[in-house]
């Protein structure tokens, strides 16, 4: 079964101290689900197998300016149909050319629906239907698509190319 | 003293480089934990309180406060994201430039921001390993998985092996911190 996955702050979806164990937190909310175009991007991976999360992994990972632990929250992608969500296949923005198809992002979003998805993310922070990838792992993934051709280094921000050559050194 | 601060007090000292001499303004009408997050609190009060970090005076006045507060409205502006630079890091460089990194501990405060204060220190490798020390101990003992999460962001970033007897001293009870925690004491020992 298909899913989305979408990088969130785990610990800002947990309980806290303020509200009830079942609320969503608008801190979690206003951090992690920031709207552009009334819309959300995820990633599609064909399961929730770690190397079919690696590919939502090094997609955000290559677009970025540093390498960081990323939590990836997944959510079976019949569950945004069933709560009315659109859906609609856009190019990613990733240096990663063969995963930019890959990209999906939940549109025509008002609060309501906003809110179904903060729902979607929170249940899935709740079951444990989140992976937390260190930074290690991050590094990984990006130094195995440089190996295997799939991205360039010169693609990468120039940033994101010092932080592998510094970590490089490090190990 | 009652049994809750000299519990208390042994933890501090367990976890301090230095024998410990608790200044007589230490807040001890307040040390009656009435839980975890009230212990934690405790705790970290005094470790801000035997640091001279209170009541605010020296280094953490004028242009020093102006400074924080300038990295504080910074991330309050614009949350830290995992993969991306954020603009309080010149902020933060040019402050530790300018005034060290002594004041930054007093400014470690309860509030929810804390954790990306914290996370944002722990981009820094210009911090001293003592300072590096005390983040991570005042962030573990934090009642707030955010800022625990943020301590044990910092301590994988910074990767400072030195650091890893803290790891193996913090009883994490949410079960994947602690396979986070765990991650990073198999790297660093790596």
């Amino acid at each position: 079964m298909s899913i989305f996955a979408r990088k969130v702050a785990r610990a800002k979806w947990g309980e806290c101290t303020s509200l009830s164990k079942d609320d969503i937190p608008a801190d979690a909310v206003t951090a992690d689900l920031k709207t552009k175009d009334n819309a959300l991007s995820f990633w599609r991976c064909d399961s929730n197998a770690d190397d079919d999360l690696k590919e939502a992994v090094l997609a955000l990972a290559a677009a970025g300016d540093r390498i960081d632990r990323m939590d990836i929250a997944f959510i079976d992608e019949s569950a945004f149909s069933d709560a009315g969500l659109r859906i609609e296949a856009t190019p990613g923005k990733t240096p990663v050319e063969t995963l930019r198809e890959s990209h999906r992002d939940v549109t025509h979003l008002d609060l309501v629906r906003l809110g179904s998805v903060a729902s979607l993310v929170a249940s899935a922070c709740r079951r444990n239907s989140v992976r937390r990838f260190d930074k290690t792992a991050v590094r990984a993934c990006l130094e195995e698509a440089i190996q295997r051709g799939r991205v360039q280094r010169e693609a990468l921000h120039q940033d994101l190319v010092a932080d592998l050559d510094r970590l490089s050194g490090l190990h | 003293m009652s049994e809750a601060a000299r519990a208390m007090r042994t933890l501090f000292e367990a976890t301090s480089t230095t024998s410990p001499t608790l200044p007589p303004t230490a807040p001890r009408a307040g040390l009656a934990a009435s839980g975890p997050g009230q212990l934690s609190d405790n705790l970290q009060t005094l470790w801000r309180t035997r640091l001279g970090l209170i009541p605010d005076d020296g280094p953490h006045n004028g242009a020093c406060r102006a400074s924080l507060d300038a990295i504080r409205r910074r991330l309050e502006d614009e949350p830290l994201e995992d993969g991306h630079s954020h603009p309080a890091e010149a902020l933060l460089q040019r402050h530790l430039e300018a005034f060290g990194d002594a004041a930054l501990l007093a400014d470690l405060g309860s509030d929810s921001a804390s954790a990306d204060f914290v996370r944002l220190l722990g981009r820094s490798h210009a911090l001293r390993q003592e300072t590096r020390r005390l983040i991570a101990h005042w962030g573990l003992s934090s009642g707030d998985i955010d800022t625990r999460d943020a301590a044990l962001q910092a301590i994988e970033n910074w990767g400072d092996g030195s650091l890893i007897e803290v790891l193996r001293q913090h009883p994490e009870s949410v079960e994947w911190l602690r396979e986070y925690m765990q991650a990073i004491i198999a790297n660093l020992s790596a």
